[in-house]
């Protein structure tokens, strides 16, 4: 089923199928889902609780559940002592480029493959697809013997550039550009414009919702990446923001509290841009099963 | 096959494709080729690499005691990791289903940790398992049991390893459950309820066979993902305590950029692609409908 609009983000409301009452059912699912709500929710609130409080306050056993004073030397004193704005600074850049490059190349693959009868269309289609069965864990260190090659081990293009031709996404917007009506393309070839032109202003803005999904996920998985960025960058400056998150932690093994002012303004970024483009996420998930 | 169209330029196509598949064969396909090529090879870095055939595989097999570590590890991993995913998205997605009020506020709850990278995940459970200011550690205070150092000890660090991994990505499961469960029209259940079925009747019956193309989807995804964990455990307990937690991708990690032993590296992640090439063809030829990536 491929994703037709982003509308199906919100799936609609189960029927009612009965009158709500209270029965022992009813209560023992809202206790469940409290529970579980408490499980996954609470290990990040407390996180976020933490690193407002005090350093005698954060080292006390039995620990304080609100902080007593909520203070913000934890993360003054962190961004003192990490070059954290250098990690953001690369991460962005990383994950920006890295999804522009990835919409744009993935896309093009895609107008090809859905709107143009030519020889090999169908070989090369089973190929891309066929590459899903080889992640990137088991190719890593051919991968970067190649980036070595190249001239892009520690360098953030070498982050970039193997992960960008997904096929998950040339599959996405392969499927919805097939929905679109062939006739659009001869109108326009009618009225004189070019293929690029047709691809640049035809069929992209129409492919928009599903190229919503793929940005989506291509900034999540950018930003979150780690066994990649591991491998290629070996200098401090060059780190994303996770790579010195995994470092701090490394170094700083009873320096708490600003291990934890650290993680809470990683976390900040994603859960702003994600309060606002979650439906897109959960259509990707829900219609194609999109990796997380 | 469709016709070609009038004016439809020959050239075009390939050039579409070329960035696109440039990526591919460069960063893909090639190194593809070059890692069956390094697993025919015995490299150290004393010596030049030397042609050793099937060497590699048989050292991983017959006397690696690391790898088959690895191997018992990622076992024990994959087990508990896509049960407990398994039922637990079938819970959560029935619950989630279900005519509640928050449903919105819940599934959120449910679905953020998604959204966390594995570093996070896992700096924030070590903040939670900390042996002198842990959380947990102070509950389980509370109600009088004993304070225990989690991630030092072996079978302890196996269970949070699986337990902090199936927190990362339960969310996902469960939203696949839930389109599923969506995709089930009610009319079923009101036919069911004509015949005299009751909830879990209805859930034996009606619910769960036409739920089964999403549970066989999230039982091989889960599969494929657990086969291929690495950040969260690396960063969560760095395979240890000792070599209790060390799975395959990090034991391919330490032999290729460690150790230099990219043979042996190669060797192995040759052995994770056949499992998760079997896992693959196994997932087509049950032959759902959902196109599922």
């Amino acid at each position: 089923m491929p994703v037709t609009s982003g509308t199906l983000a919100q799936p609609s409301a189960p029927v009612r199928r009965r009158r709500r009452r209270v029965d022992l059912p009813t209560v023992l699912a809202y206790v469940c889902l409290v529970l579980g709500a408490a499980i996954m929710f609470g290990p990040v609130l407390w996180v976020v609780l933490s690193s407002f409080k005090g350093l005698n306050e954060i080292y006390r056993f039995p620990p304080t559940f609100l902080p007593e004073q909520w203070i913000l030397t934890n993360y003054t004193g962190a961004l003192q002592r990490f070059p954290f704005l250098r990690y953001l600074a690369n991460s962005v850049t990383v994950t920006v480029v890295a999804t522009l490059l990835t919409l744009t190349i993935n896309s093009m693959a895609a107008f090809a493959l859905s709107k143009y009868v030519f020889r090999g269309r169908d070989a090369i289609f089973l190929i891309i697809l066929g590459t899903l069965m080889i992640p990137l864990q088991v190719i890593m260190l051919p991968v970067y013997l190649v980036i070595a090659k190249l001239g892009m081990a520690n360098t953030l293009w070498g982050i970039i550039i193997p992960p960008a031709a997904t096929p998950t996404g040339v599959f996405l917007l392969r499927q919805y550009m097939l929905t679109l009506p062939d006739e659009l393309l001869e109108a326009a070839r009618i009225d004189g414009a070019g293929e690029f032109r047709i691809y640049w202003q035809i069929i992209l803005p129409l492919t928009a919702p599903a190229l919503a999904v793929l940005t989506v996920f291509s900034i999540m998985w950018r930003w979150n990446d780690f066994l990649w960025p591991l491998i290629v960058i070996n200098q401090d400056r060059l780190f994303t923001l996770q790579l010195g998150l995994a470092r701090f932690r490394g170094e700083l093994v009873t320096d708490w509290h600003y291990v934890l002012a650290m993680t809470v303004l990683s976390i900040v970024p994603i859960t702003i841009i994600f309060g606002f483009l979650q439906r897109y996420l959960v259509s990707g998930i829900a219609t194609t099963g999109l990796k997380g | 096959m469709k016709k070609v169209s009038p004016g439809q330029s020959m050239l075009a196509p390939y050039l579409f494709l070329a960035p696109n598949l440039a990526v591919f064969v460069i960063f893909i396909i090639v190194p593809a080729g070059y890692n069956f090529y390094l697993s025919l090879f015995r490299t150290s870095p004393f010596r030049l690499p030397a042609f050793v055939g099937a060497d590699n595989f048989r050292y991983l097999l017959q006397q690696d005691d690391l790898f088959w570590r690895a191997i018992w590890n990622i076992g024990i991993f994959v087990v508990g990791d896509v049960t407990l995913l398994t039922g637990f998205s079938v819970l959560i997605g029935v619950l989630l289903n279900q005519d509640i009020r928050c449903r919105g506020f819940f599934r959120s709850a449910f679905f953020y940790p998604v959204l966390l990278s594995p570093v996070v995940v896992a700096l924030v459970w070590q903040w939670i398992l900390n042996s002198q200011f842990g959380a947990l550690n102070a509950i389980l205070q509370t109600v009088g049991l004993p304070r225990q150092p989690w991630l030092l000890k072996p079978n302890w660090g196996m269970f949070w390893v699986i337990f902090v991994h199936v927190w990362a990505t339960l969310g996902f499961f469960a939203l696949i459950v839930l389109a599923g469960l969506q995709s089930i029209p009610p009319a079923l259940y009101e036919a069911a309820l004509i015949d005299g079925a009751g909830r879990w009747a209805g859930f034996r019956h009606v619910t769960l066979p036409l739920l089964m193309p999403s549970l066989m989807v999230v039982l091989i995804l889960s599969m494929v993902r657990s086969f291929e964990v690495f950040d969260h455990v690396y960063v969560l307990t760095g395979g240890g305590p000792g070599t209790a937690t060390l799975m395959i991708v990090q034991f391919i990690y330490r032999a290729a950029f460690q150790l230099d032993q990219a043979g042996l590296a190669a060797a192995a992640s040759l052995i994770l692609f056949l499992v998760i090439f079997s896992l693959t063809v196994f997932q087509y030829l049950l032959g759902r409908r959902r196109e599922t990536i």
